[in-house]
């Protein structure tokens, strides 16, 4: 039941905002914050709970398709569901702060509720429908998130491109959860995870490249990367939101859950790490150019993302360690410089590097608060970064294969870190001419609650690690099947290992102090292996696409009504003539059993008035001759015992006989229009038309192939529905959902109608 | 002068066909009728008064906006499915009790009537509503 | 009587069928109309005509010529969706006439984002 709560309790918690105005919400900010308080309750209450085991909830949902609604909590999800809910608190907190001087507070923590709840709901799912509905859910809402300034084209851009890419990777996902769902004949996690080895090989590598892409897509890597930079156009605290602890982590919770399943995979090892390695360098080095601070973060997101996936392919039992570690340095040193970015975009009114300068003697706060993240992002004691670097070096260096080059490329992307976090020190602190701007210089508590919070969880873990060796060695146990101890320590001794991380510093030092020199053949090398810009591409892509599709829909869609239903008729005379042909015709007979003289009569007399309705210039003889074939129909329902349809008939037939007088004494006359050609070839087609429906019904009358449903009507009428007319029983019980949807469709119409006639055009365009 | 004629007209009409169009619903379960052609029949009375007057006229009579009856309607037979949920587990079947009325002897009832009255009142104020947003809007009188 | 009703319905469809392709308004309307009671039509002689049948039972249950009930059931409901939707029909082509000032449907092709 918690699990449900936590997830509901977000989502529904939106809805109490029906209560306040944005005012009042505003003033009262704090209220927001209490949802998550309540997860991390419930977070602190598993975290007991699961010293017994797992925690797992069944909810029946499609039982025919057998089909639950799962939710299992394992130390694994606890992690991340502890990571969401514990920086989610301090990115609300943050926010209420932040956008304050924001138009759409409700809206704007609407949908961060929503895409909360949703993260929640992808960590905590134990099925994979579940996890797969949560999954686009945090699609759906970061759309809504980065493209939260709506009026601007940039974040509308960046907006559409997150979701399209996200997007497809979900149905990418969802075919794959479909096919592992059938293989394993459930889609509960851990029983798909536990028949993986029974699975067949060959269909396993199509559902793996599936998963990666959906896992690719959303984790940002190569080459499905560059709509994560794009994603800053979101406010500061959406992005140190998805940066940090969900959307992009989103993926990296997917491989790791499949890693039991796949990681033994030859596919997995290669693809996973090398496109790690890929990401991980192209997203430090194009850090290295950026001039926005948002836009240099989001880039060193992207170069650790490819780390973790490095990580994972890896699959060693040190690797995942360093995986595991490694995501929660990353979050905690993310979240914080992206909160501290927002607060110097208040505090400066810019986010361009080279224009803020000379923090150090307004704000020291802030300065130290940054270069201890800082110090974690580029590595280096005594932060928490520099025991997750350690790992990670440790993890390749014991690795079999091609880990030994990666690495090198490694320490190559780490110095990269360690040059932006000295030149981001430098340039952000240091005076370097400028002068202090006018904005006010104080920073909310609000807004530094959440830095500092980090700043020093990642600072006290750093400074004593092996606090965390038993819980990341329970997650471990559970992601290997198999109990694992590990040991986390600052000091390793003298080893390979701290000289590689010496090397890392030296390099990034280095690199700052020849910085003049090397900028320029760095940017040369950018530019030459950069020469397509991928958003820009990706754009073209999409708008050549529109264009294709509005050729394609001109030609198809021209807009006139009669070659459309001309079209339609002319097939449907094919098909029908085609299908009476292949089952041969039906030569009819005439049997005079139940003729009478009046229904003759009566047919004659409809047969001609049609004729008078087709050939009429007067509206009025066309109205009177409707209304006649109309009560014909009448009299030939009562003739063949159906009294109540008769009744009806006549009714609606006068109805729309008045209403038809009504409306044309306010149109022009018939005017004809068309051409004697096409008044002919119109004929042609009506009567073929005509032709083909005579021959199907005499055809239809022979084909008699199963029992009337109408005699279980006719025996239970009575009995069952208390009534002697079966036409009304069949109406108000037997079939009442019919009925019911067709005085739904009625009341449909006189609000259509109401509405449309009402309704005036301000701009009367058309001529 | 056609007009005062109607006008005079379409009083008695009116309370002729309200009191037919009950008694094709009252019998619609066992005898030709029911909610539909009751409905149909009632609101060709106020359709008449309409165009014999005006709608506004019309509207008076009916005591409440035609729309009303639409919601009405759709919610009486809507509230007609609960009764099966809850006897027999699946919406919309028909439970049915008997009352004893003093003068009238034994009374079937059931949710299929609510059902049919729910019909009743929401084609009813369908076809009414039409009628008089066309009269009003093309200025009938 | 089944050859009758079959030759009345074609023509019905017929005659449907041509004033649909008019590009009057009001007369796609009546080839509406006129379609939708040739299907109504169509229903009622698939459930096989009985003449003097009726669709009711006695008091006991018993029946002496009994009609198929469930197709008039269902024209039933198609005659009064049918008045619905000519009635909506009618609405809006009073609407476009009222705009537009034409009847012509072919005027009807330049209408939204060009």
């Amino acid at each position: 039941m918690l699990t449900m709560l936590s997830i509901g309790i977000l989502a529904i918690f939106p809805l109490l905002f029906i209560l306040f105005d944005e005012e009042q919400l505003k003033k009262h900010r704090y209220v927001l914050l209490l949802p998550l308080l309540v997860n991390i309750l419930a977070g602190t209450i598993w975290f007991f709970q699961l010293q017994t085991g797992p925690i797992e909830h069944h909810f029946q949902w499609i039982t025919i398709l057998n089909i639950e609604t799962i939710f299992r909590v394992d130390w694994f999800s606890w992690y991340f569901f502890m990571l969401i809910n514990v920086i989610g608190l301090m990115v609300f907190l943050y926010a209420s702060a932040y956008m304050k001087s924001y138009d759409g507070y409700k809206r704007f923590f609407t949908f961060l509720y929503i895409f909360t709840a949703a993260m929640n709901g992808i960590v905590l799912a134990g099925d994979l429908i579940t996890l797969f509905v949560f999954w686009e859910l945090t699609s759906i809402c970061s759309f809504l998130l980065i493209g939260f300034n709506h009026r601007e084209a940039n974040s509308r851009n960046a907006s559409l491109t997150a979701l399209l890419i996200t997007a497809a990777g979900g149905l990418a996902l969802l075919t794959a959860v479909i096919w592992l769902g059938n293989l394993a004949g459930s889609y509960d996690i851990q029983k798909v995870l536990n028949l993986s080895n029974a699975l067949h090989r060959d269909s396993l590598i199509i559902i793996f490249i599936l998963i990666i892409i959906g896992a690719f897509t959303k984790s940002a890597q190569f080459p499905f990367h560059f709509w994560l930079p794009g994603a800053m156009q979101a406010p500061t605290p959406v992005s140190a939101f998805l940066h940090s602890a969900t959307m992009v982590k989103a993926g990296i919770y997917l491989l790791f859950r499949f890693t039991p399943m796949m990681g033994e995979m030859v596919h997995w090892y290669y693809v996973l790490s090398l496109t790690g390695v890929i990401t991980m360098l192209l997203g430090s080095f194009s850090a290295l150019f950026q001039s926005d601070l948002k836009k240099i973060l989001a880039y060193t997101t992207i170069s650790a993302l490819g780390t973790i996936v490095m990580l994972i392919g890896i699959d060693t039992k040190m690797s995942i360690k360093a995986a595991l570690v490694f995501l929660l340095v990353h979050a905690l040193y993310k979240a914080s410089l992206f909160m501290l970015t927002g607060v110097i975009d208040k505090i400066k009114g810019t986010r361009e590097l080279k224009e803020i300068g000379n923090l150090w003697k307004s704000n020291p706060v802030i300065c130290i608060v940054a270069i201890l993240s800082l110090l974690s992002m580029a590595g280096l004691p005594p932060m928490l970064g520099f025991i997750g670097k350690e790992v990670m070096y440790d993890a390749k260096f014991q690795a079999p294969g091609i880990a030994r080059l990666m690495l090198l490329l490694s320490v190559i992307s780490n110095a990269f870190m360690v040059f932006i976090s000295i030149k981001l020190m430098v340039l952000l602190f240091l005076p370097n001419g400028n002068q202090p701007s006018s904005h006010s210089s104080k920073s909310k508590p609000a807004m530094m609650a959440g830095p500092v919070a980090f700043t020093i969880i990642a600072f006290v873990f750093g400074l004593a690690p092996y606090s965390l060796s038993d819980f990341f060695g329970n997650i471990l146990s559970q992601i290997t099947f198999t109990p694992v101890q590990i040991q986390l320590k600052m000091w390793h001794g003298f080893n390979v290992v701290f000289v590689l991380s010496l090397a890392t510093i030296l390099l990034g030092l280095l690199l700052w102090i020849f910085e003049n020199r090397i900028t320029g053949l760095f940017l040369k090398i950018y530019r030459n292996l950069f020469t397509i810009n991928l958003t820009h591409s990706f754009q073209h892509i999409i708008q050549y696409f529109l264009k294709f599709t509005k050729i394609q829909t001109n030609r198809i869609q021209h807009g006139v009504h009669r070659y459309y239903l001309m079209i339609i008729f002319l097939f449907s005379i094919a098909y029908i003539w085609w299908k009476l042909l292949m089952t041969g015709l039906y030569v009819p007979t005439f049997n005079t059993e139940n003729v009478s003289l009046l229904t003759v009569v009566v047919t004659s007399i409809m047969l001609l008035t049609v004729g008078l309705i087709v050939t009429t210039r007067s509206r009025v003889v066309a109205v009177v001759a409707l209304a006649l074939i109309g009560y014909g129909i009448a009299l030939l329902f009562m003739t063949y015992g159906a009294i109540d349809l008769a009744i009806t008939q006549i009714i609606a037939d006068t109805l729309t006989m008045i209403i038809f007088v009504i409306v044309l004494q306010k149109l022009p006359r018939f005017a004809r229009l068309s051409s004697k050609r096409s008044r002919m070839r119109d004929a042609l087609i009506a009567l073929s038309v005509g032709l083909s429906i005579t021959l199907l019904i005499l055809k239809a009358d022979m084909v008699n192939i199963h029992q009337p449903v109408s005699d279980y009507f006719v025996e239970n009428s009575l009995t069952k529905g208390k009534g002697q007319n079966i036409v009304n029983v069949i109406l108000v019980d037997f079939r009442s959902l019919d009925t019911l949807g067709e005085i739904t469709v009625l009341a449909v119409a006189a609000i259509g109608i109401a509405t449309m006639l009402s309704f005036t055009l301000n701009k009367k365009s058309h001529g | 002068m056609d007009k005062t004629v109607l006008q005079l007209a379409y009083k008695p009409l009116r309370v002729i066909l309200i009191i037919v169009s009950m008694y094709y619903f009252l019998r619609g379960h066992n005898s030709p009728g029911g909610g539909f052609i009751g409905a149909l029949i009632l609101s060709a009375g106020f359709i008449f008064q309409a165009m014999a007057v005006n709608t506004n006229s019309a509207r008076r009579s009916m005591l409440i906006e035609p729309e009303w009856y639409i919601h009405i309607g759709l919610l009486m037979s809507i509230v007609s499915s609960i009764p099966g949920w809850i006897y027999v587990n699946t919406p919309m079947t028909g439970v049915w009790t008997t009352i004893n009325l003093p003068l009238a002897g034994d009374i079937k009832l059931g949710t299929p009537l609510l059902f049919d009255l729910g019909v009743y009142v929401c084609v009813f104020g369908v076809v009414t509503s039409m009628s008089f947003q066309f009269l009003k809007h093309i200025k009938w009188n | 009587m089944e050859l009758i009703l079959a030759i009345l319905i074609g023509v019905l469809f017929a005659a449907g069928t041509y004033l649909l392709l008019r590009r009057s308004i009001v007369k796609l309307v009546m080839g509406i109309v006129l379609i939708s009671y040739a299907t109504n039509l169509i229903l009622f002689n698939a459930s096989g005509l009985v003449q003097n049948g009726l669709a009711f039972l006695n008091k006991d249950g018993s029946y002496d010529k009994m009609t198929d009930p469930l197709p008039q059931a269902l024209i039933l409901t198609a005659i009064v969706i049918g008045f619905g939707l000519t009635a909506f029909l009618l609405a809006l082509k009073y609407k476009f006439f009222k705009i537009t000032g034409t009847d012509d449907l072919d005027q009807l092709k330049e209408t939204d984002a060009s």
